[in-house]
């Protein structure tokens, strides 16, 4: 039965239920801006009833728990994205640095730097002897230089900041995870009694949240209420009341276990959260661990990454048809040289796998035993690229490069061991680095300044000289540029001239050749080449030495001969690059990078030029031949010739009236004194004749004015020239038209007497004048009667020139036979008519086939010319005296890049030969074109094949005779020459700006450098658009838990004028039960 | 859904932060003039530009290289120009001293005056540019006291010195051209002292005959020289385009560069007018939400 006690009762529970309510919504109030505090709520529960007789009735109420508003869902998943929120945070913050390093939104950035090194070179090819150029190149490269040298450390630096953010990261975590065990502990302890301790929990789930922002762990909770908390691959942070910490031991983050055990944590394992962003940035900037060699390559089969057991066929894009060898070397960790093979044999069915190439390099690096201590671990990354790791570390890092694949083996390539791969952006900056140094020394290497050099150091030092450069074993930073060639130094004394180290060949310089093999030439070897090398033919050291000073090859002149200086050019194995002799840049990456200390301290050092090259490719004679076509050794000797005329009857004119009988008339010749203008003039003195020289050409003819013919004479007809002792007809090119005593001589010949004259093949020049016609050849008494005609017909499609000399040996009186010489394994016949018939004179006349002309004979006729063009008329004709023995030249051949090519050798027999025969000679060989100028210059150039020419050997000159080169003044540039304005290597150096490189995935430098900062500003935005989604997310998410687990003031408010009212109401029912005791008290 | 004080006031600093960050995106795009100030701000766009400058700074160069070029194939026209006038006088020397009225002495008159030529000539061939032989292929500095690229012997002869050597510089991408014409080609080649010599010999021998082919080779010497004028003409003209092109280039580089980076001012400046208008809105409406709580009406 309720009573007045129990109302009471129920307004005292009110009251102190509704007491309750109000502290529990004033706490909320209080805790409005608490972080993590999720809103508290009174569960209050109708008291135990009473049971009646009118049923149960209620006693008030009971406070049974004060629980939060918390959704574990959203709280997991809102950690979960805080955590990705946070990374992405740090990422992108840690981008922004970055970003910093390669901003090139101002215009004075690297790809400003690179692109001034580029224009520079251009300014000095503009002039190449100018100091100002030259010191402004220097300028521009040590800026570049230091530009890029900067980048690297400012990346560096950022590296180890962040190493610094890492380590914070790490002793915050470690701190959050004490405190999570010691909340587990009191949260236990705290709900013994079964109630939640919701203000434990909360903070509890605070640390929790700030753990998540630190690193991307995972958590659950235990049935006993406690948090276990992992991180990375199922690492333990967390359980009950137990702490683990995170280390920072080397270069990475460990996790420590009970026993003191480390696991790494790799930037897999923790990918969110502050840490996990930081160790994302690190792995973008680090400095690769030098200990450990990646392959460049990624290697798979079929799609899936190759595995230790994947057999060698099995590799996508590889093909095995036969056994193959793999040869590799490298250098261990005391810097000796690693060398081996891994054969690989096809039959009997082959089973070997990839790990056993793996083994084979393993045991390579083995300290001998017994038994044999392993030094290197060698396996496979998750994506199937050979790992080299060193366990043992030494003096010096450990180096390995697959040299060779040989055998019958296609596409299979394992990559280089020279990077970290795959690279990050410290990587690439380095990468850009070497390969602008490889770029511009491999071509600076070949070049020269306007000074040789004294001497010369190698940049990179050798860790084995007796090692082949090419190979790793070497240890030379650059050893798998060498390829098999040669380069080529180049001598020249104090004053800057070329040395000939082969004075065998004195036509042409000689540089000294350093052949190189890739394979088997060392160090050491170059050295001794260097230091053996002689004056070809002689004994005489050359004057150059080399040594080897700390592992660098040091060439320099040591002044035991007249060498003072030398110079390199045509280096085809990269022998120059990889010792780094006459180099531009030192270093090989971008953090060793500087411009070479000669050149800062001399800019006349910079090789702007290239050692010109032997020979030419094209030449013009520098003298002029008057007559290309005049034999080029016509010499006018004392004699005479004679001039013979007929009268319009046909008869002889008698000339000389102190012989008996009709006789021509006889020119003498005294050649030291006449000259051709005194012989012109006695000719033309005659009466009736007239001759003269019309441009450089004879011309005799008939005057118009006739003297009066003496008696039984008639006017004068015609005119011949003949029965020459000089030479001085042929000189002028005037064919014999009569014979007395002189045979007739043909100035031009015939190659093949078979074939009619008419056609090329004859080798007639003038075979195309001939026409079908015929030619009379006469005899004259002693009187002058002509006694004798005989017409020969001449078919130029069918006539011989066997036939012409059969049918004029058929007249008689005429002896007709061929002169034969052979030259340039070339037959010439020329034919040759004599007068057999005693007291008689010969004579051709008539001539309408051409014939006569065309072999350079003549007719009687009123007008003479002759072909050959003269000058110098006023000199003795003795000074026509163009002696010249015969003999021969040669011209070699080299190709673009001045490898010889082949010699050919050509005779000059100045007695037949013309300039144009020499011409049309050197015109017929292959890769050679050659012409005579219409101002009678030789034109010779190179064509096909050919590049360059060199003209050289001639043995046509004699002791105070001059040959045919010189005379005609054809000179090839010998080589090895220093021209100053050569600005070739300035101008090559130039064009490299737009040569792709291979290992740069063939872009260009500048183009390289683009994609790195694109790259790192497209990383950065996707970072910064990630975060901002993820941060939209994690809003949504948090306002998500605010509506659930916040405090809403008005809503409190509400509540409290609520709780409030009830108390009130409470307490009026405290009123009204003490009213109630008054009334029962009162009633009386 | 319930709305906390937290949720409120989170929502008014997230949205707050973001109108004045991208306020301040618009203003320092307005006040730098580029649209980034980092890569990730435009990350192509800066890609592009770098490219687009270094063509600019290639071209701006290659304008440099031209008109470094074009002052040399000026000097050379300039000098073979003036041989030819040279060469002009010495033809009409020759046809006067070919006069069969002249004499022996009258000849040796004219003689003297084509020694002149010759030496003038020779100077010509030694002319200098900024301290460097222009006619002396690569061989443009460096000779001994007393030498020079051309020099004509007391007897007539010439002697050259320098090489045959073509100067070249870059005048477009992977183009290199020509600007020089070698003493050897200029003066040995075209025969311009052969013919000279001739007619001077031959007019103080009184040789009509060596006079007349000589006159032929100046001829041929005015011809060769002719084509050499007109070859170095050419390359005058083909440097002319080229620096035209490299202009037009350039330009139009600057202009795509200025497409690319440069600020769009009218837009900007419209963008930051609307986002001054919606940050006033949202800070209006803050207040407004701020201003508000159950408890002002609670007493």
């Amino acid at each position: 039965m309720p009573g007045i006690s129990s109302f009471l009762n129920v307004a005292k529970v009110g009251i102190l239920a509704h007491q309750n309510n109000l502290h529990v919504a004033a706490n909320n109030v209080a805790n409005v801006n608490t972080e993590g505090y999720s809103k508290q709520n009174v569960t209050l529960s109708p008291a135990y009833m009473t049971p009646t007789s009118f049923g149960p009735v209620g006693n008030g109420v009971n406070v049974t728990d004060v629980t939060r508003d918390y959704d574990r869902f959203i709280t997991t998943t809102l950690f979960d994205k805080t955590s990705v929120m946070s990374g992405l945070q740090t990422r992108q913050s840690g981008m922004k640095l970055i970003e910093g390093v390669v901003n090139e939104a101002d215009t004075n950035g690297l790809n400003e730097l690179l692109s001034r090194f580029w224009t520079s070179w251009d300014d000095v090819a503009n002039n190449a002897e100018g100091t100002a150029e030259r010191t402004s190149l220097l300028n521009n490269a040590q800026l570049l230089a230091g530009g890029l040298k900067d980048r690297y450390n400012q990346l560096l630096k950022l590296s180890q900041d962040v190493d610094q953010n890492i380590q914070a990261s790490v002793t915050e975590l470690n701190k959050l995870t004490d405190q999570v065990a010691e909340l587990n502990v009191q949260i236990v302890a705290a709900e013994s009694g079964h109630h939640a301790a919701n203000d434990l929990r909360d903070q509890r789930d605070n640390l929790i949240k700030r753990l998540s922002e630190i690193a991307d762990v995972s958590y659950f909770e235990t049935q006993r209420g406690t948090y276990t908390v992992l991180i990375g691959q199922g690492n333990p942070l967390v359980e009950g009341n137990r702490s683990w910490h995170l280390g920072i031991e080397g270069n990475g983050v460990k996790w420590i276990g009970q026993n003191g055990q480390r696991v790494t944590l790799s930037s897999e394992d923790v990918k969110n959260g502050e840490l996990g962003g930081w160790m994302a940035i690190k792995d973008m900037v680090k400095p690769p661990d030098p200990a450990v060699l990646t392959g460049s390559q990624v290697n798979t089969a079929s799609g899936a990454n190759i595995k230790y057991s994947t057999r060698w066929n099995q590799i996508d894009g590889v093909t095995v048809t036969g056994d193959f060898s793999i040869r590799y070397s490298g250098t261990d960790q005391n810097g000796l040289p690693i060398t081996g093979q891994f054969d690989y044999h096809a039959s009997p069915e082959s089973n070997a796998t990839v790990g056993d190439f793996l083994e084979s390099i393993r045991t390579a690096f083995q300290l001998p035993g017994p038994p044999p201590v392993d030094r290197v671990r060698v396996d496979l990354t998750n994506d199937g690229r050979i790992r080299i790791t060193d366990i043992m570390p030494g003096t010096s890092p450990i180096s390995f490069n697959i040299e060779s694949v040989q055998g019958a083996v296609y596409g299979l390539n394992l990559g280089q061991f020279d990077k970290a791969y795959p690279p990050n952006y410290l990587e690439q900056i380095n990468t850009l680095g070497t390969e602008l140094i490889k770029l511009v020394n491999a071509q600076h290497s070949q070049g020269v300044g306007l000074l040789p050099l004294k001497e010369t150091t190698g940049n990179f030092a050798a860790l084995n000289t007796n090692q082949p450069i090419g190979l790793k074993a070497s240890g030379l930073k650059f050893s798998d540029e060498v390829k098999n060639g040669s380069f080529q130094i180049w001598l020249y004394d104090k004053n800057g001239q070329v040395i000939d180290a082969d004075p065998t060949t004195p036509e042409v310089n000689d540089p000294l050749t350093i052949p190189i093999t890739a394979d088997t030439t060392s160090m050491e070897t170059i050295r001794d080449a260097i230091n053996n090398a002689v004056f070809s033919g002689t004994t005489t050291p050359l004057g150059l030495s080399a040594r080897i000073l700390d592992g660098r090859l040091v060439i320099q002149a040591d002044g035991t001969t007249q060498v003072a200086g030398f110079g390199f050019s045509n280096d085809t194995s990269g022998a120059l690059l990889a010792l780094g002799l006459n180099s531009f840049f030192t270093g090989y990456d971008a953090a060793t990078i500087d411009v070479h200390s000669v050149i800062a301290r001399d800019v006349r050092f910079i090789a702007a030029a290239q050692v010109s090259p032997r020979g030419t490719d094209s030449l013009t004679s520098a003298n002029m031949t008057r007559e290309p076509n005049r034999p080029l050794g016509s010499v006018v000797k004392a004699g005479s010739f004679s001039i013979s005329i007929y009268d319009k009857d046909g008869k002889m004119v008698d000339l000389d009236e102190n012989s008996v009988g009709v006789n021509p008339l006889k020119i003498t010749i005294d050649s030291t004194k006449q000259s051709l203008n005194d012989i012109i003039a006695a000719i033309d003195a005659i009466d009736g004749l007239h001759a003269e020289m019309d441009n450089g050409i004879l011309r005799v003819r008939l005057e118009q004015e006739q003297p009066e013919p003496a008696n039984n004479s008639q006017h004068w007809a015609s005119v011949a020239l003949g029965d020459d002792t000089t030479g001085l007809l042929a000189y002028l090119g005037v064919g014999a038209g009569f014979s007395s005593t002189q045979p007739m001589n043909a100035i031009n010949s015939v190659t093949d007497t078979t074939k009619p004259l008419g056609t090329a093949a004859s080798g007639l020049a003038q075979f195309q004048k001939l026409k079908v016609g015929s030619f009379v050849v006469n005899h004259f008494d002693a009187d002058g009667n002509n006694i004798d005609s005989r017409q020969i017909q001449v078919n130029p499609s069918t006539m011989t020139l066997n036939d012409l000399v059969t049918a004029l040996n058929a007249i008689p009186g005429v002896s007709a036979s061929l002169s034969t010489v052979t030259i340039q394994g070339q037959t010439q016949h020329y034919l040759s008519l004599t007068n057999t018939a005693t007291g008689q004179t010969m004579s051709l006349s008539e001539d309408t086939s051409g014939i006569l002309n065309a072999l350079g004979l003549n007719y009687v006729q009123p007008e003479l010319a002759g072909s050959f063009k003269t000058d110098r008329m006023a000199e003795p004709l003795n000074n026509i005296k163009s002696d010249m023995n015969a003999g021969t030249f040669n011209i070699y051949l080299y190709d673009n890049n001045g490898q010889f090519m082949g010699v050919h050798n050509i005779e000059v027999n100045p007695q037949y030969d013309s300039l144009s025969d020499i011409a049309k000679r050197l015109n017929d060989l292959n890769d050679v074109k050659a012409w005579i100028e219409p101002d009678g210059r030789l034109h010779i150039e190179t064509e096909g094949q050919a590049a360059k020419f060199v003209l050289a050997d001639d043995t046509t000159d004699a002791p105070g005779i001059s040959g045919f080169l010189a005379k005609t003044g054809l000179s090839t540039p010998p080589g090895g020459i220093l021209a100053r304005a050569n600005n070739l290597n300035a101008l090559t150096m130039r064009d490299l700006s737009k040569h792709a490189v291979v290992n740069l995935s063939d872009a260009t430098l500048n183009e390289a450098y683009h994609g790195i900062v694109g790259t790192i500003g497209i990383q950065s935005r996707s970072f910064q658009q990630d975060y901002d989604f993820s941060k939209a997310q994690v809003d949504e998410l948090q306002q998500r838990r605010d509506s659930v687990s916040g405090v809403s003031l008005d809503e409190e408010m509400a509540n409290l004028i609520r709780f409030q009212q009830a108390y009130t109401a409470s307490a009026k029912l405290i009123k009204m039960a003490d009213e109630m005791f008054v009334t029962i008290l009162e009633t009386k | 859904m319930r709305i906390t004080l937290n949720s409120i006031y989170s929502r008014i600093n997230t949205d707050l932060n973001r109108l004045t960050e991208s306020l301040d995106k618009t203003n320092a795009s307005i006040s730098s003039g580029k649209i980034y100030r980092l890569p990730s701000d435009e990350p192509v766009a800066m890609t592009h530009a770098q490219a687009i400058r270094n063509a600019i700074s290639d071209t701006d160069q290659y304008q440099r290289n031209i008109t470094y070029g074009k002052a040399w194939t000026t000097a050379t026209e300039t000098t073979l120009t003036q041989v030819q006038d040279r060469l002009l006088r010495a033809k009409s020397l020759a046809v006067q001293g070919i006069n069969d009225s002249q004499s022996a002495e009258s000849r040796k008159a004219i003689a003297a005056e084509i020694k002149t030529i010759m030496e003038e000539v020779a100077t010509l061939g030694n002319t200098k540019l900024g301290g460097r032989y222009i006619l002396a292929g690569s061989r443009t500095t460096d000779y001994p006291p007393g030498v020079t690229p051309l020099m004509l012997n007391k007897d007539g002869t010439v002697e050259y010195n320098g090489n045959q050597d073509d100067l070249k510089i870059t005048v477009a991408d992977g183009t290199t051209q020509k600007i020089n014409i070698d003493g050897h080609s200029a003066f040995m080649a075209t025969g311009v002292f052969d013919g000279l010599k001739l007619l001077n010999d031959g007019l103080n021998a009184n040789s009509r005959g060596d006079i007349e082919v000589a006159l032929g080779d100046i001829d041929t010497a005015i011809e060769k020289v002719n084509s050499l004028i007109s070859q170095i003409g050419a390359q005058d003209n083909t440097l002319t385009n080229k620096t035209d092109m490299a202009f037009t280039l350039s330009l139009t580089n600057k202009e795509r560069l200025s497409n690319i980076e440069e600020t769009d001012m009218v837009k900007a400046v419209t963008d930051l007018q609307t986002k001054q208008v919606s940050y006033q809105a949202a800070l209006g409406a803050a207040s407004k939400v701020m201003g508000l709580s159950l408890a002002d009406y609670l007493k």
